[in-house]
């Protein structure tokens, strides 16, 4: 079933962004993917960082309210990475969340540089220890994957 | 005992008598035209629940882009559970019934009869979504629940970049269905991982349609003949009293009294005029 919204007032998802809510029992994930013909035309490798989360739901929270607050972190930091690899030709094509971790994949071609320059950023406080790896897929298979 | 017949108006002001031959024939014509209406407006019921189940689930999607209260939320996921439950139970409330509305238009005919049990024989043969929506019935009569999870995506517009189309899709998932004696096993053990609800409704309406476009195929004559009759005695009555033929009623009466009445029913509601029903469901 279709229908339309404008963005909602409480966050605006970023531009050139699809999103995928997802909603089972005591589930739920949050993605934004970015446009499949534009994450082909960044590059052939995938950079993978994990980040677990350290905030967790307070007694009693609405499932719904603790992942609305997750999505705004999460937001905030995806425009902070795409700022700092952009010198890089590269972008997050791929964000993936749900109440215990957030995955950032970051398209490129030159892993190497946006490894190193991950790791010279400060971790949020919401996160606890980061783990970054090289993909062994491209991102457009990744993308494709997740969809499923 | 004397038995009475007449064609009365509420509150008894104007009555035509009748003889007993015409009251048997009209009590024939209100028993065909009555069923063959009910298979009409039982098409109907499912129509309108389906559209029910539309307007809640694009209002559950929306939901989510919100911040709502959990109260409200949980209202508007009650309404698509009510709406999905209500969706089903009017389909088999049309299925199990209709043969039997088919033949208490047509009760000399076996053959036309038959020809619909073959069809919805082999709609339940050939539609997965027909042995699905089928098999649900008890699940959710049982359980009560029907939709396990949903997906909201979004994409931008094309033509505005502020604005982005959603789309819900509201799925039944194999896992939480449970296993044989929860679920008809059959129908459990073909089931993709999960079902897309309005996929499924859609196909399941294509089946239902055929079924439907035949039993309506088979009963028209039959309605035809039935409201010819009406419409006779209907014009009698106007013609006989100068007035209106609404809110009429068939009457049996038994001794002096015409308020000793043994059997009534209405038949102003079945006649073509009657808004209820039309060609176009």
């Amino acid at each position: 079933m279709e229908f339309t919204a404008n963005t909602p007032i409480s966050r605006s998802f970023p531009d050139g962004y699809e999103t995928l809510y997802r909603v089972s029992y005591n589930y739920r994930s949050f993605a934004l993917l970015l446009d499949a013909l534009a994450v082909k035309s960044i590059g052939n490798k995938s950079v993978e960082l994990v980040l677990p989360w350290c905030i967790y739901r307070s007694e009693g929270e609405e499932i719904d309210i603790h992942v609305l607050r997750l999505i705004d972190y999460a937001i905030a930091l995806l425009h902070e990475l795409n700022e700092k690899i952009n010198h890089l030709q590269s972008k997050v094509y791929l964000l993936d969340l749900d109440i215990n971790r957030c995955v950032f994949r970051i398209a490129t071609e030159q892993p190497q540089a946006v490894i190193t320059t991950l790791q010279s950023m400060p971790c949020p406080e919401v996160f606890n220890l980061p783990q970054i790896k090289t993909d062994t897929s491209n991102p457009t298979d990744i993308r494709q994957q997740f969809i499923g | 005992m004397d038995s009475a017949y007449c064609i009365q108006s509420p509150g008894n002001n104007v009555l035509m008598p009748l003889e007993e031959e015409q009251f048997r024939e009209l009590k024939r014509a209100k028993k065909r035209l009555s069923s063959a209406y009910a298979i009409r407006h039982k098409f109907r019921l499912i129509k309108t629940n389906y559209a029910l189940i539309a307007n809640s689930l694009k209002s559950l999607g929306y939901s989510y882009l919100t911040e709502l209260t959990s109260e409200q939320r949980q209202d508007i996921k009650n309404q698509v559970n009510a709406n999905v439950s209500n969706y089903i139970l009017s389909a088999r409330t049309f299925t199990a019934q209709l043969k039997r509305h088919v033949q208490a238009c047509l009760p000399q005919d076996r053959v036309e009869v038959n020809r619909l049990t073959r069809r919805m024989e082999i709609e339940y043969q050939r539609s997965f979504a027909y042995r699905f929506i089928d098999s649900l019935y008890d699940y959710i009569s049982y359980y009560g629940i029907s939709v396990h999870s949903v997906d909201v995506s979004g994409k931008l517009s094309l033509n505005n970049t502020d604005e982005r189309v959603y789309e819900i899709k509201a799925y039944i998932e194999r896992a939480y269905l449970g296993g044989p004696t929860d679920f008809r096993a059959s129908v459990l053990k073909e089931m993709p991982a999960r079902v897309e609800l309005i996929e499924l409704l859609d196909a399941y309406m294509e089946s239902l349609g055929r079924i439907y476009d035949l039993a309506c195929k088979i009963t028209d004559e039959a309605t035809e003949q039935s409201q010819l009759l009406l419409r006779e005695f209907l014009n009698v009555f106007e013609g006989v009293n100068g007035t209106r033929a609404d809110n009429l009623f068939v009457v049996h009466s038994i001794g002096d009294s015409p308020d000793k009445i043994y059997d009534s029913f209405p038949i102003s509601m079945y006649s073509a005029q009657a808004e209820v029903y039309d060609n176009n469901p």
